[in-house]
């Protein structure tokens, strides 16, 4: 083995081709004739979604550095124009892949099973009649035509939005005039009319851009419409706040907000077979050149369809539901505290355990006379969240409550403006972020007096104290009331609050920005020096995306000293693995729920050590996050984790292998393998557990 | 608050370079649990070694820390804390305008600490190490604003000077790029060690380093143990003296993870030590892991009527002042033990305290070292010499004290028309007369410098204190005049006759 190796471009694959090989596994998932429909459909959905945000940031971001002239390469030694390039083609490529899918088997699947989504050109007279009462009644007050003009300049489009372009011209003249017509996105993207022309159904759902243009001629008295044709555009979405010397961050965001309008559009989609005379002009007026210009095969925003989805969700159509178990570590008679008491260490398997005591948890904190503070950070939290009304309550009964807020959340800003204004209303302290960083470890300590001493309760997780996604994301939650973690929480938010510099030493953690990086590299480095050919050292790390450098250097380093290295990844992975060693394996699990949790595990000569950690391996997460990377210390959890990675490492269903062509391989995605499915399997292990 | 509950104190220090907070929580058997930790950087030290003040700026600044610190204090509830300022704000010209702003916005009420106190806790954090372990050392106290050199022989510290010279301050004096500094550095700390050298008649062959850039030294070499006391080999100190010549502090800073203020200090701190070891001729450098704050901390738990650990230290070193001037040690020696036991017999009349006991004890020690000078008004000079000498752990508002007290030991009584006496508090001026009271009896009895007394066998009544002393001496008639003529203070502080038999 060559241990002096260099690392260089072959040992990497490009994050952004990566991340797009990513999503076309999210859309095997919609080709899987194994899966109920909606669950097909989902994936669709799901897959137009996660599309349209990695334009907004990541095409975003590659094309300023295009236009700022960037001539480097990355490390997979793609110069911008080819990494643009090859974006654009496996989009298009995917992109077609899926409206076929949808065209071609899923909307006539749901056609067969009751789900009639017809368009303009099929309605009959009555389903017209019925869509002519609906638009005047409903729509129409909610359309705001623009005309183009001399006197009026081209508006501000909206970001994924859909706009019908018209052409039209007054009925007494011949001069043509443009105007737009946006699609409100506050009106559902399905309308339903009843229908008594299918058997097996007695509405259908209409597209409501098609019941806008078919009546469009309301909106324009005395005009003759020449054509009315949909389109959307994509804009550059990425925050980019300069933080150095911002006084006031909320202020600043909230500038930000509004100057997003104006963003720049990077992609803008038209419908191949409606294509308009206008496509040129709206292009030109963008400021956008050819290569943004995407055509569909079908409706545009396939993401709206998780509207109907939850319009129509027939459990028939739909996986079983597995509903979330309650933790036995935390009986209903039993206080929180009692219970983390009691066991010391306490885990908490989201969503396969139910998301409840985390809530109980700040719940019987904002009620117990006893407890002094709550701190807690929070970045993306759920609309009526039940954690920021606990929180409220806590500050209301006058304990010292210190949320720390992360603003800058990708697209969730102006959500987290609102919330953060009605907890400091009830009397907590709420910081906004620290510049330059995004908070992103999820901690909450409760400092509560017991017997007459401190007592501080934690949970670490590896997930947000959101409790819409616990029900959808793998993650994991931890809560002790160790002595050392709670010294190192305490300290970190010290650090994030802005009281105090970071300490010399961390007692059990370790912190990004601060020394995170260098304690993954130091791991990954004594499982290199441990490793001998009679006791192979030993690494099974599992997160959502792989990307930097380093590490990947370093990670080499151990597969060629003759570590077993198991990566569980389940986005992006610039680590091309099978390069003179076939000691590195990198899986992916695309399931029902979005693998989420980050755990590393190093086998340390026989005296394993495992940690949770909010942070994946990327260079945002060591250097541009405050993070945090926690050891799991008690045998109960470690058992667990043991099994949960056991699964994934065996799941010969949901899981596909990175080869060492940087092409992943296929799953077989048969009911013969369902013993084999890793998400069911740790969901039925929890269950046996208990309560 | 019951016993069997905890206390929750913090500790607030408040340094030339930073500002720290440590919450700690104390079981009922007194062990001390560390809770929080903070640490913010202010550059208050720049302020004041270069322009004498705090700036406006670092008065918002510091501001701003102790109202973070008293927020993090609110969420243990805690009402029982000490907030303790060395060098930086002790110098600053503004300092009571300071103290008073931090008041004002945080709450919290910071005490500047004299360069003996601030020793003192140095000290007592350390002894609790070397006890046992170390008898005899040269201890330096580096810190980054100044730095304290002490002599402890025979277990007690016998001497301390205090030295404006700090691992930061150092450089900001001189206001000039590192690279150009190391001369003019070499200039300063060989001047120390000639003071030094003058002022330790004897110094022992060993040497302690006390404070953070000492204890970086240790991760330089990598030789940071979990222990107590760690020790540097010289060979081990070239190797970081080298490194602290040849390499940039932040490349110190980064290489060997310490924290900058320390990567900055490094050389200053090798140049004091590399000075010392050649005054003491020591063979290796222990560096010990103090904790100031925990002193504090114990300093808060110890109730009035404990004695403090400190005391035999302060005798140690006030007897080496004496020494100093030549005095009589068997006189002064004498008289502190004739004074204590009247002040322990009258303990239910005076109702002082142990801490007054000591102030006495210390007075009756130095009481004639004014001799030195002149025997002409000797205890006037006695006053001066006192008043101007550095005694660790005794704050300068308690010198003061013992000087007066001292000052009191004969001739004239305390008076409106003394202005120094008048300057001082009530109750100030009503502790140094009941113990000069005291003190002129003691020194009265032994009038003939002879020690003639083993007890004193005191009785007190009513109103009268009667001496029946045990002795083999005859002739007591010295001490009997003596008393008749020195009784007079007590008589009238106390109301109370003094008599004989």
């Amino acid at each position: 083995m060559n241990m002096d190796f260099k690392i260089n471009k072959d040992y990497f694959i490009n994050r952004d081709l990566s991340w797009i090989d990513f999503n076309s596994r999210v859309l095997e998932e919609a080709k899987n004739q194994n899966l109920p429909i909606l669950e097909r459909l989902k994936f669709i959905a799901i897959f137009s979604n996660n599309l349209d945000e990695f334009f907004m940031v990541r095409v975003a971001r590659i094309r300023k550095q295009l236009e700022a002239g960037d001539k480097g390469t990355d490390y997979s030694g793609l110069l911008v124009d080819e990494q643009l390039n090859m974006i654009r083609k496996k989009v298009n490529k995917l992109t077609s892949k899926q409206y076929h899918l949808l065209n071609s088997q899923i909307l006539p699947e749901l056609h067969k099973k009751g789900i009639i989504v017809i368009k303009r050109n099929e309605w009959d007279e009555n389903e017209r009649n019925e869509y002519k009462k609906i638009f005047r009644k409903m729509i129409f007050p909610a359309l705001t035509p623009i005309a183009v003009d001399p006197s009026h300049p081209f508006p501000n489009l909206n970001n994924c939005t859909i706009e019908i372009a018209v052409r039209l011209r007054k009925k007494d003249s011949k001069k043509f005039v443009s105007a737009f017509v946006e699609v409100p996105s506050v009106l559902p993207r399905f309308i339903a009319v009843p229908s008594r022309r299918f058997q097996n159904a007695n509405k259908v759902y209409a597209y409501l851009e098609d019941v806008i243009i078919e009546f469009i001629g309301d909106l324009f008295n005395d005009c003759q419409i020449d054509e009315a044709v949909p389109f959307r555009i994509i804009k550059d979405m990425d925050l980019t706040v300069d933080e150095e010397g911002v006084a006031d961050l909320l202020s600043h965001i909230q500038k930000e907000l509004i100057n997003r309008k104006t963003r720049e559009a990077i992609k803008v989609e038209f419908i191949r077979d409606q294509r308009s005379s206008l496509e040129k002009w709206i292009m030109e007026q963008l400021h956008v050149e050819n290569d943004c210009k995407f055509l569909v095969d079908g409706p545009l925003h396939l993401s709206n369809f998780f509207e109907l989805i939850s319009k129509e969700s027939r459990a028939d159509l739909l996986e079983a539901e597995w509903p979330p178990i309650p933790s036995p570590d935390f009986p209903s008679n039993e206080s929180i505290f009692q219970s983390i008491k009691k066991k010391e260490y306490i885990p908490l398997f989201l969503p396969f355990q139910s998301f409840e005591p985390v809530v109980r948890l700040i719940e019987e904190a904002a009620e117990d006379p006893n407890v002094l503070a709550i701190k807690q950070t929070l970045y993306r939290v759920s609309g009526n969240s039940p954690v920021i009304t606990a929180l409220q309550r806590a500050a209301e009964n006058g304990k010292q409550v210190t949320v720390i807020v992360e603003l800058k959340a990708r697209f969730d800003e102006s959500n987290n403006i609102i919330w953060a204004k009605k907890l400091e209303k009830s009397g907590a302290h709420v910081i906004y972020g620290m510049p330059g960083l995004k908070i992103h470890c999820k901690a909450l300590m409760i400092v509560k007096k017991e017997e007459g001493s401190i007592k501080r309760y934690l949970h670490l997780s590896t997930g947000n104290y959101n409790d819409k996604t616990a029900k959808i994301y793998t993650d994991i939650g931890y809560f002790t009331a160790d002595e050392d973690l709670a010294s190192d929480i305490s300290a970190l938010f010290n650090i994030m609050t802005g009281y105090s510099a970071p300490p010399e030493k961390w007692k059990k953690i370790a912190v990004a920005p601060f020394d995170l990086k260098e304690k993954f590299i130091s791991l990954i480095d004594r499982e290199t020096r441990l490793s001998s050919p009679h006791n192979p050292g030993k690494i099974i790390a599992k997160m959502n995306s792989l990307v930097e450098p380093e590490i990947i250097e370093h990670i080499y380093k151990a597969a060629y000293a003759g570590v077993e290295v198991n990566l569980i990844v389940r986005g992006i992975c610039c680590l091309k693995p099978g390069i003179n060693t076939n000691n590195i394996k990198v899986i992916s699990i695309i399931d029902r729920f979005l693998e989420h949790s980050r755990i590393y595990y190093f086998a340390n000569g026989g005296n394993p050590e495992y940690y949770l950690s909010s942070a994946d391996w990327m260079p945002r997460n060591v250097y541009r996050r405050v993070e945090i990377l926690f050891p799991v210390e008690d045998e109960h959890t470690r058992k667990i984790l043991d099994q949960i990675l056991y699964f994934q490492l065996n799941d010969k269903m949901k899981s596909r292998l990175l080869q060492a062509s940087g092409v992943y391989s296929v799953a077989e995605n048969t009911p013969a393998f369902e013993s084999f499915r890793s998400q069911k399997l740790t969901y039925e292990y929890l269950k046996k557990m208990g309560p | 608050m019951k016993n069997s509950e905890n206390k929750v104190l913090a500790v607030i220090d408040i340094g030339a370079h930073s500002m720290r907070l440590e919450i700690a929580e104390i079981s009922p058997q007194q062990k001390i649990k560390t809770l929080e930790t903070l640490s913010q950087p202010i550059p208050i030290g720049r302020d004041v070694f270069t322009k004498g003040i705090i700036k406006a700026e670092n008065f918002a600044l510091a501001a701003k820390i102790m109202k973070d610190f008293a927020k993090v204090m609110s969420e243990y509830n805690i009402s029982s804390y000490r907030a303790i300022a060395t060098s930086a704000v002790r110098e600053a010209t503004n300092k009571d305008i300071f103290i008073d702003r931090i008041f004002i916005e945080s709450g919290i009420k910071i005490e500047a600490l004299d360069s003996s106190e601030e020793i003192r806790l140095i000290y007592l954090s350390l002894k609790n190490i070397i006890r046992d372990k170390i008898n005899n050392a040269l201890i330096a106290m580096i810190g980054t604003g100044s730095s304290h050199i002490c002599l402890y022989q025979n277990g007690l510290l016998k001497k301390a000077e205090s030295f404006r010279i700090g691992t930061i301050r150092i450089y900001e004096e001189l206001g000039q790029p590192l690279s150009k500094s190391t001369v003019v550095i070499d200039d300063i700390v060989d001047s120390l060690s000639e003071l030094l050298l003058r002022s330790f008649s004897e110094i022992p062959p060993c040497l302690i380093a006390v404070g953070s850039t000492p204890r970086a030294m240790l991760h330089i070499i990598n030789k940071s143990s979990n222990r107590e006391l760690d020790i540097l080999s010289i060979s081990d100190f070239k190797q970081i003296s080298k490194i602290a010549e040849l390499k940039k502090p932040e490349k110190i800073a980064s290489e060997f993870t310490i924290s900058d203020l320390d990567a900055v200090g490094l050389l200053p701190c090798c140049d004091i030590l590399s000075n010392l070891l050649k005054i003491s001729k020591a063979d290796s450098i222990y560096i010990p892991e103090t904790n100031t704050r925990e002193a504090i901390i114990e300093e808060m738990l110890r109730e009035k009527t404990d004695e403090d650990p400190f005391t035999q230290d302060i005798i140690s070193c006030a007897k080496s002042l004496g020494e100093k001037f030549y005095y009589d040690s068997k006189h002064a020696e004498t008289v502190a033990k004739y004074a204590l036991e009247i002040f322990d017999e009258m303990k239910h009349i005076h109702r002082l305290t142990e801490k007054e006991r000591l102030l006495l004890h210390i007075a009756a020690i130095l009481h004639d070292i004014g001799q030195f000078l002149n025997n002409r008004q000797h205890h006037k000079h006695s006053y001066y010499l006192i008043k101007n000498s550095q005694i660790p752990g005794l704050s300068m508002n308690d010198t003061e004290i013992v000087a007066m007290i001292a000052r009191y030991h004969r001739r004239g009584l305390p008076k409106k028309s003394h202005p120094e006496y008048m300057q001082l508090e009530s109750f100030e001026r009503v502790i140094i007369a009941k113990l000069a009271a005291i003190l002129r009896i003691a020194d009265a009895l032994d009038r003939s410098h002879n020690a003639k007394f083993n007890k004193l066998r005191i009785k007190v009544e009513n109103n009268r204190i009667i001496f029946s002393p045990d002795t083999m001496a005859m002739e007591q008639t010295a001490e009997i005049l003596a008393l008749k003529a020195k009784s007079d203070l007590f008589a009238e502080t106390y109301g109370m006759k003094v008599e004989f038999s």
